[in-house]
């Protein structure tokens, strides 16, 4: 287009004067470019997997021993290993995440502590590491398929395998490791440093409750992104894991009851026929659960203790990890959801300590979350999802979670552990769907599971749960936060480990972005396509952030590259303000083509500029000012002319009102006004982020009303996280001011 | 090297001087801020290996309702999945509904109120004009028929295929759409329609008026970025197939060649049109201004159909009335004969018939020769109101003379100009197909600059310097703190827009080919460019790594300075030192004899800085070369040969500085004593270790009595008159003598 002022004249500002308040131009709406990596044959521009797109599996072949005289596990394994990367390995890295308990270990040694008085035992011995532990994987071998040593390098929380012929692409290689460790008490928390499985000890009956996971050497992945991700366990970034298939024999004392991730293959092996037949019973039990190993047995076997092993087998495919539970107190109810064509068994594993809450509410919870999550993302794959409880957990692995919230001894709960458990419960199921199936890299990005899957929580919550009190999701929620100290502030887009606030920021700051998206940005149709678009694609794959960032907006077009800038890579916040208002009526009598050429000084108009009678409400009255025919000039060589005397009619009864909005926090927002007019109607208006996109931080828009305006609200249902509403208000309240000096001056 | 030291001690070499200003990386080579070259895109700036581009052709019969000015059409489009993944769903544009009720562009303009405002402008900020725009869509059908699902996000609409579409497959759908077209006087929309009152005849200028494909590319996925107003378009190459049902009396001109001319013309217009395709010296007029007059008066109510065929364009417009003047001429590209067609009413003539063909005509051949030859039929020139825009081969071009028939020459320039540059276009986005929505700069900077080229060529008597580095000091100089960079994308850009989109690049791609590179290397380059991405989807870093792989100029500081900053050219020179050599005559003997070290900057402080060369020249003594100079060589150079090449010579120590941040070459033009006058020109890579003060020696035959940076304005310095040395303090003595009296 040839550029000529005339053309941008008529579509913008027309021939009225826009206000200059030069700020500094950032940039908050330039597209992402490079802030992200550029798109190629793996990753596509679009967001989708590309079509060289390739990533790792490894199978696994395990069996291991649970001794509970103590509490130690015993294993070997045997990891099939594909080398689908277009690259020639020539060795393997393997995670052992065990040995963040190790005697030497990094996150002890570079723990921050510091003395304070009256320090409880428990948390001195934490900080100095006295628990008595001996913690760590104890590697006994590591052979490749014919029993040949191979040679291996442990570097903390990660082993080196060298393999004795280079790994080319599309082969695959075999190999074995036999290892053991202690199993850590959960109840020493912090003391080691990964308390996300362990053991329980209940004094009372002398028994033990064991959540058992990170429990055998786990392939890293390798990826077209970073090569291996090998980042070293420090605690915070979780866990980075490949697909494949499992075969798991499990030994563990013949009274015990074992859930794990994967479906059991030996039931009649280890079940009562009693058992055997309520399992079958609930498979098909789609209004409640079937309770399959009762409270009375689970007690009765408290009791008896037996000496004998036995040894529960189960197989899982296509599934990112390998969990267990065992324990002899365990209670086991399931009952069956449809889920598209399928039927899988939501279940619960839980000791009478759990009960009564626990067989009122886990399964239930696991339920909704297999709906909601299905609806908004894919169809559950899996066979079952199990919430297991433990004390003071909530942890994800496949198919399996340990959830906790206990009610008191007499068997009363608050309302409060009810919703912790039923919230608890809905996170860790729909941890299954990010980032169990949707495979992200915990050990970078842990808002690309925890926030994300955050928000889908927050959305089974308001469709199961609406009683309900909601902790996260909706924006004003967030705004506690968004106020709060900036020294500690991270934008969402930095590693795991650097984060100091990190459930505000990696869940909830993340679950809320998502939740604007949806309800106030781009509006529950396009969001939720697009959102089920990112699932499809990245399900059984590795997606990376800007995977997801392209992906929502290739689906929608719906241009979010201010949004991920402003909310993911920056830690402003939303601080709008209605500047200034002015309220103008037409001057009839100027308005007439006999008066063409009468024109009003400008300084008649400018006593309502800052120096107005009542420039904080509208008792001043609206402003006169004129309108005048159209210039021959303003058409140029059009020789058609508008009918003037028209549209003057057409506004001169209109209330015009110039608003002065300004963007003090830095993130643009949309701008949601609502007005509310003499006659007490009111009116919303939304108007697009977009409206920043020239002028960051200061704009000032004309509105026609037919009605007058009694005042006016910024963001009134708080969809923005704005995190001062004082200056969105106009006629300022007086009121309220006035009441503050009250309370000042009381103190 | 290991010895670097000695060099850089060797007195005629660069001093390292303290820098204030941080080391900024100026001449850092660009790395991240270009996207990683991979098999789509090659390092070296072409297509890569694995490079692939979406295709949609398209079968239109769209229909003009003269009475109730309402568009309405059905398209069959074949889209062609090139893409090496499936896809589900498809994105088209669905630009008219910038004008619809809900226009986001509306919802968020900015305005204020100001007295006296006319009712026009007024009614256009609040959205009181009345007019009901946007498409409405009827129906979305695949080819049997059958609804497909679409959905509307403002100007862009999604259709989910009824099943997945994989590389290598096609999909083919139906839609059916119509809108209200615009009045251009009211809406100043790329397209619409103009009124003329006198005679109640319209002249219709169509585009963006059917659903068209979104790209869908290997860098951005689907480019579905909405349509703002600023950031025009990205689309997609096929071939268009188009039924334009019109009044019978209408002469229409459209993309594409004319398939059925026996079926709309007169016996007389077809011998016309036959003549002018084969008349390469003058235009040949197919409707004259007295049969265009007969027609406003008829006005049939009788409908005719023409039916257009393009291959491999990205776009079709056309334009339509009774009012229409039709003249053409043949021009030879290469072994074609390309038409160049002008139509425009009589309220364009006498101007539009002198002067449109022949702009036309000179903008295919400048073009041609710089670029790629020109590929298609014809170009077209259709007068309208208001600026100019470009559609493949057809342009809307504004400017007509006043009611008497006369004109001056300023609309005699800017009509000529905005031909030109509209023609042009169709390169510039039009086959070198670029992303308009995201980078302005890459059709309308380029644009520009080849736009510059062809009138100085051409028309050497216009005024040209808008896109010279001359003609943008003014934009340089403004406030940085909200200036963008011209890589900015085109919907951020706001007051910005034309600076950053138009002139600032084609200044600086003048200042390239006439200082930097050279037109040699330059022109090359730049042809290359265009070989390599005509009929595909250039980006900027394509631009930007084709113009140094194909010249072996390294330009990323310049890229960095000019496109991805905002920094300005400002070189001073801060200090001039005049030296003459002593001559050994006087003391051949005294080996030894050296200046004291500091020597001659006590001198120097003594006196202050110079001012001008009044002072007279310093001396200065050279010294037979020290043993240890020589390292572990045993040969010697001839001490005296080389003093009497120098010794009662003058040598200049000019002290240069980077004031404004962007790094330039430095042009210097010595006047002497004699009159005479010497230019001599240092590329920019002068700064590259200080980016903002740099030292250096110069050896001259004869006195110099002036120095001038920049002397012909090549550069963009934004501040000439410290670019002088002496400084002219005649100017400013005035400056004070006029002070004093105030």
């Amino acid at each position: 287009m040839k550029k000529l002022i005339v053309f941008f004249a008529l579509v913008s500002t027309a021939a009225l004067a826009q206000e200059s308040t030069p700020a500094k131009w950032q940039g908050k709406f330039e597209q992402l470019d490079q802030l992200l990596p550029t798109p190629n044959e793996y990753r596509s521009g679009s967001g989708a997997p590309g079509p060289k797109y390739w990533q790792q599996r490894a199978d696994y072949v395990i069996t291991a021993e649970l001794t509970d005289e103590n509490q130690s596990i015993t294993g070997s394994e045997t990891i099939k290993y594909y080398n689908n990367s277009p690259d020639v390995l020539t060795y393997l890295w393997l995670q052992v995440d065990q040995n963040i308990n190790a005697k030497d270990n990094n996150t002890q040694k570079t723990k921050i502590t510091v003395v304070k008085d009256s320090v409880d035992t428990k948390s001195m011995a934490q900080n100095l590491g006295l628990f008595d532990f001996d913690g760590g994987f104890k590697i006994k071998a590591v052979k490749d398929g014919s029993g040949k040593a191979l040679v291996y390098k442990v570097n903390y929380t990660m082993m080196r395998v060298d393999l004795l012929q280079p790994l080319l692409p599309g082969k695959q290689f075999s190999f074995s490791v036999d290892w053991s460790f202690n199993i850590n008490n959960r109840m020493h928390g912090a003391s080691r440093n990964d308390s996300r499985s362990g053991l329980e000890y209940f004094p009372e009956d002398g028994n033990y409750s064991y959540i058992i996971a990170q429990w055998f050497p786990r392939m890293c992945v390798y990826d077209d992104v970073v090569g291996w991700q090998h980042k070293q366990f420090l605690g915070q970034g979780e866990f980075t894991l490949a697909f494949g298939d499992y075969e798991v024999n499990l030994t563990v004392p013949a009274d015990h009851i074992v859930a794990a991730t994967g479906m059991i293959q030996n039931p009649k092996e280890v079940l009562t026929t009693a058992q055997l037949d309520r399992f079958e019973k609930a498979k098909v039990s789609f209004d409640k659960p079937v309770i399959i190993a009762t409270q009375a047995e689970a007690i009765q076997r408290e009791k008896t203790k037996v000496k004998e092993k036995k040894t529960w087998k189960f197989k899982a495919e296509n599934v990112r990890d390998f969990a267990f539970a065992t324990s002899r107190k365990f209670i086991w109810d399931a009952q069956a959801v449809k889920i598209g064509d399928k039927n899988p068994l939501a279940m619960s594993y839980y000791p009478k300590e759990g009960n009564p809450l626990w067989e009122q509410e886990s399964t239930k919870a696991v339920r909704a979350a297999l709906i909601t999550y299905s609806k908004y993302t894919i169809d559950y794959p899996y066979p079952h999802a199990t919430s297991v409880h433990h004390a003071s957990i909530g942890m994800e692995y496949p198919m399996i979670c340990f959830n906790g919230r206990r009610p008191n001894k007499d068997g009363t709960w608050s309302d409060e552990t009810k919703w912790g458990l039923v919230g608890v419960v809905i996170h860790e199921v729909g941890h299954n769907f990010f980032p169990m199936i949707i495979n992200s890299d915990e050990r970078q990005w842990t808002w690309m599971d925890e926030g994300v899957n955050t928000f889908v929580q927050y959305r089974t919550e308001v469709e199961h749960y609406p009683t309900k009190p909601i902790s996260r999701g909706p924006a004003a929620k967030i705004v506690p936060y968004m106020k709060g100290d900036n020294t500690t502030k991270r934008p969402l887009m930095v590693n795991s480990e650097q984060v100091v606030q990190f459930g505000s920021e990696q869940y909830h700051k993340c679950a809320t972005g998502l939740n604007m998206l949806r309800e106030t940005i781009m509006g529950p149709e396009l969001f939720d396509k697009s959102f089920k678009e990112y699932a499809q694609r990245w399900a059984f794959r590795h997606p990376k952030p800007a995977d997801l960032f392209r992906t929502l907006e290739d689906a929608s077009a719906v241009d979010l590259d201010w949004f991920w800038r402003g909310w993911f890579y920056t830690t402003d916040v939303c601080d709008q303000s209605i500047d200034q208002v002015k309220w103008f009526k037409v001057r009839k009598e100027e308005s007439t083509i006999e008066n063409k050429g009468k024109r009003v000084k400008e300084s008649e108009l400018s006593t309502a500029k800052g120096g107005s009678k009542n420039p904080n409400d509208f008792s001043g009255g609206p402003e006169p000012f004129s309108v005048i025919p159209t210039d021959g000039r303003l058409y140029r060589d059009f020789l058609a002319r508008v009918d003037d005397k028209a549209l003057i009619t057409k506004m001169e009864n209109k209330n015009f009102y110039e608003i002065t909005f300004t963007n003090k926090g830095g993130l643009v927002m949309p701008v949601i006004v609502e007005w509310t007019f003499k006659d007490g109607t009111k009116e919303i208006e939304r108007i697009p982020v977009e409206i920043w996109r020239t002028n960051e931080t200061k704009v000032t828009k004309v509105f026609m009303k037919d009605k007058e305006v009694a005042n006016l609200i910024l963001d009134p249902q708080l969809e923005t996280s704005d995190i001062s509403i004082s200056d969105n208000v106009f006629p300022r309240p007086a009121a309220s001011s006035k009441f503050d000096e009250l309370k000042k001056k009381s103190k | 090297m290991r010895y670097t030291i000695s060099f850089t001690l060797c007195i005629l070499a660069l001093q390292v001087l303290g820098q204030e200003k941080p080391w900024a990386g100026k001449f850092e080579q660009l790395d991240q801020l270009l996207p990683t070259p991979n098999s789509y895109r090659s390092g070296s700036g072409a297509p890569g290996p694995a490079y692939w581009q979406q295709q949609a052709d398209y079968d239109i019969a769209v229909e003009i309702n003269d009475e109730t000015q309402v568009l309405a059409g059905t398209e069959t489009i074949t889209y062609y999945n090139r893409a090496p993944e499936s896809m589900k769903y498809l994105w088209l544009q669905l630009d008219q509904n910038i004008n619809s009720d809900n226009s986001m562009t509306q919802a968020t303009t900015a305005g204020a109120i100001r007295d006296s405002v006319p009712a026009k402008s007024l009614a256009t900020t609040v959205g009181a004009l009345g007019y009901k725009g946007g498409f409405t869509i009827k129906a979305v059908k695949d080819a049997q028929g059958k609804p497909i699902p679409f959905l509307i996000n403002y100007t862009m609409m999604r259709i989910d295929l009824p099943s997945i579409l994989k590389q290598g497959e096609r999909a083919i759908f139906s839609v059916e759409w119509s809108y209200n077209i615009n009045d251009r006087m009211k809406i100043s929309d790329r397209g619409g329609m103009e009124y003329f009152p006198a005679d109640k005849n319209y002249i219709y200028t169509i585009a963006q008026w059917f659903p068209r494909m979104c790209v869908f590319d290997d860098y951005e996925g689907w480019q579905n970025k909405q349509f703002l107003g600023a950031g025009e378009f990205t689309l997609t190459f096929g071939n268009y197939r188009v039924s334009i049902t019109v009044p019978a009396d209408h002469i229409v001109g459209a993309t594409g060649w004319l398939q059925n001319p026996t079926e709309v013309m007169t016996g007389e217009q077809m011998d016309r049109f036959e003549k002018a395709q084969k008349s390469t010296d003058q235009q040949v007029w197919i409707v004259t201004q007295a049969e265009a007059l007969k027609k406003e008066k008829d006005r049939s109510k009788k409908t005719s159909t023409w039916k257009f065929n393009a291959e491999n364009v990205r776009d079709f417009a056309f334009a339509t009335s009774r009012k229409f003047i039709w003249d053409a001429q043949a021009v030879r590209i290469g072994a074609r004969t390309v038409l160049a067609q002008s139509l425009y009413s009589k309220e364009a003539a006498p101007l539009w018939p002198k002067e449109s063909t022949k702009a036309v005509k000179n903008a295919l051949e400048v073009y041609s020769a710089r670029t790629i030859d020109y590929p298609y039929p014809t170009a077209y020139s259709v007068n309208w109101v208001g600026g100019g825009m470009e559609y493949p081969m057809i342009s809307y071009n504004g400017r007509r003379p006043k009611t008497d028939g006369t004109y001056d020459q300023l609309t005699l320039e800017r009509m000529v100009g905005v031909i030109v540059h509209e023609v042009g276009h169709n390169w510039f986005p039009m086959i070198i197909n670029s992303d308009e929505r995201q980078s302005t700069w890459m059709d309308e900077g380029l644009n520009s600059f080849l736009e510059k080229e062809t009138i100085r060529e051409r028309y050497p008597d216009f005024d040209f310097e808008s896109n010279t580095p001359k003609g943008i000091v003014t934009f340089m100089k403004g406030d940085k703190s909200i200036m963008r960079p011209v890589i900015a994308s085109s919907d951020n850009q706001g007051d910005d827009f034309g600076s950053n989109g138009y002139n600032k690049p084609a200044a600086a791609l003048t200042l390239l080919r006439e200082t930097v590179m050279g037109p040699e290397l330059f022109d090359k380059a730049f042809q290359e460019y265009t070989v390599r991405w005509a009929f595909k989807h250039p980006k900027p870093a394509d631009f930007f790594r084709t113009m140094e792989d194909a010249s072996a100029v390294d330009l990323d500081w310049f890229w960095r300075g000019w496109f991805f900053g905002t920094d300005h050219v400002d070189l001073t020179v801060e200090e001039v030192k005049w030296f003459k050599v002593k001559p050994t005559s006087l003391d051949p003997e005294k080996k030894k004899v050296t200046a004291a070290k500091g020597d001659l900057s006590v001198k120097q402080g003594q006196k202050g800085k110079a001012v001008d060369f009044s002072q007279g020249a310093q001396e200065l003594s050279v010294v037979n070369t020290p043993g240890t100079a020589y390292s572990d060589f045993l040969s010697r150079l001839d001490d005296n040969a080389i003093r009497g090449k120098i010794e009662g010579k003058n040598l200049y120590e000019l002290t240069l500085r980077n004031t404004g941040g962007l790094v330039s070459p430095v042009i210097i033009e010595w006047t002497f004593k004699d009159g005479s006058r010497e230019i001599e020109r240092i590329p920019a890579e002068i700064w590259r270790e200080n980016e903002t003060e740099v030292k250096k020696v110069f050896l001259k035959e004869k006195e110099v009595v002036n120095i001038m940076i920049d002397p012909n304005l090549e550069t963009a310095d934004i501040d000439v008159r410290d670019n002088v040395f002496p400084k002219r303090a005649t100017e400013s003595k005035f400056d004070k003598i006029k002070k004093g009296k105030n």
